[in-house]
């Protein structure tokens, strides 16, 4: 994934198609870690309230330390999601140029011969625009594996709240339902998140 | 990349506002492009050139999902408006393409085949987009001789092309706040490029009669609530047609 390879194989429309739904499902995810922060923000707020939930408060604190990381990954997948989008329409204008050059350059031998410079240039450049391309692939895949780590852990300390809040003397219900609703949500996730490294990798190759 | 704002929303009904590249090299004039969603349908008004298709295609893209695009409205054939059509195709083929049928047989110089457009008659037509109607609306000389605005009865809100054109600084606002001082940039550009005098005043009767809260044109800055009929009364004593010899030299 994190070699300079050249995407090949698919024309740059059927690209743009493929990164248009990797975009789709980043918005989606987006969305689903911005509601995991506010949760683990209101796990928090519930262990003050319920006073002799120390352990719990100590989950729901690193558990909203881990969510800020998250939010912070995913504005990260946002930009390089913009990014990526851009630099694959960017392609697919340039190939269409390269397109009607190229069948210009069929019309006539003497055509072909006066644009031989300029095709041979144009290609050049789409195959820096591709590696480019390549390149964002690669960070965001990168980027996306960080975030499912950071679900992972996210996932685990879900658990260990739910066991802490059973521990609880005040409030158990609140805290067993709140930890119970984090850990739900990361469930649904990591899915996604998953899933998407699967779409990156099949547009990359 | 440019700029998204929402400039009216009920429901699932939506208008958007693509605006102010600051990527876009000025040798290139600024466009608007205008995006009216109703749910996961759009249609894109005046969708822009070939040179700002990535921008706008990307900008698009972070609001809603550029696969709900099923039309493009265009308003006239000039390249600022329409040059990026082959852009969209290749990403949509079926995407179909609403213009003059003055320009049916131009605009495929930029690309499309016959299936692409429906062309417009002279006296306009209704434009359907899920549950919205639209009305494609005569605007002919001003300042392409085949021209129509698109007119959003719900939404209160009528897409002017390029009437109501202004060419101002890059980090100008997105509407007008102060009539007298924004028109001035918008004088030249109305005297120099709107052709007739007579086309003008018809159109000025015809967007009096309808009810406008947003007058959205191709370039330059919105104009609201009172502005609206600012704008038509400032244009109907306007003298168009004028070419001042010592500009463009
Ligand atoms: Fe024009
Ligand atoms: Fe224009």
């Amino acid at each position: 994934m994190e070699t300079d390879d050249v995407p090949s194989g698919s024309s740059p429309a059927a690209m743009l198609e493929q990164v248009v739904l990797v975009n789709e499902d980043i918005k989606q995810v987006v969305r689903n870690a911005f509601r995991i922060n506010l949760m683990a923000l209101n796990a928090i707020l519930m262990a003050r309230r319920a006073g002799s939930a120390a352990g719990f408060g100590i989950v729901a604190r690193e558990m909203r330390e881990l969510s800020e990381a998250l939010v912070h990954s995913m504005r990260t997948l946002r930009a390089l999601s913009d990014e990526l989008l851009y630099a694959v329409t960017y392609v697919m204008r340039h190939a269409r140029i390269e397109h009607v050059l190229a069948r210009a350059a069929t019309q006539s031998t003497r055509a072909q011969g006066n644009l031989r410079e300029v095709l041979r240039a144009t290609a050049a450049r789409r195959i820096d625009l591709e590696r480019h391309v390549a390149g964002q692939c690669a960070a965001l895949a990168t980027d996306l594996r960080s975030a499912v780590g950071i679900s992972r852990v996210a996932d685990s300390l879900a658990h260990m709240a739910k066991i802490e809040a059973s521990w609880a003397s005040d409030h158990r219900a609140g805290l067993d339902t709140v930890s119970e609703e984090l850990a739900s949500s990361l469930r649904g996730i990591l899915p996604l998140l998953q899933a998407l490294s699967t779409k990156l990798e099949a547009i990359h190759r | 990349m440019k700029v998204a704002q929402t400039i009216f929303q009920s429901g699932d009904h939506r208008w958007l506002a693509i605006t102010r590249d600051p990527a876009r090299p000025d040798y290139v004039i600024d466009t608007n492009e205008y995006l009216v969603t109703d749910g996961t349908q759009a249609l894109m008004c005046d969708p822009g050139g070939l040179e700002i298709f990535p921008s706008v295609f990307s900008t698009v893209s972070n609001e809603c999902n550029p696969n709900g695009i099923t039309a493009l409205f265009s308003s006239h054939q000039d390249p600022d408006v329409i040059s990026s059509l082959a852009l969209w195709l290749e990403f949509n083929p079926t995407i179909r393409c609403y213009t003059s049928w003055l320009w049916a047989s131009f605009i495929p110089h930029f690309g499309g085949t016959r299936e692409t457009f429906v062309p417009i008659p002279d006296q306009g037509m209704p434009i359907v987009l899920g549950a919205l109607k639209l009305q494609a609306v005569p605007a002919h000389y001003l300042h392409s001789s085949g021209n129509f605005h698109l007119y959003d009865p719900a939404a209160r809100l009528l897409f002017s092309g390029d009437v109501g054109a202004a060419l101002l600084p890059i980090d100008a606002g997105l509407f007008v706040t102060d009539f007298a001082q924004h028109i001035r940039h918008a004088e030249g550009f109305h005297r120099r490029w709107m052709g007739s005098n007579e086309a003008k005043r018809d159109w000025c009767e015809r967007a009096a009669g309808l009810d406008i809260d947003l007058l959205c044109p191709q370039h330059g800055a919105i104009y609201c609530g009172q502005d609206v009929q600012r704008f038509i009364n400032w244009f109907d004593e306007l003298e168009v047609g004028v070419v001042d010899r010592k500009a463009g030299t």
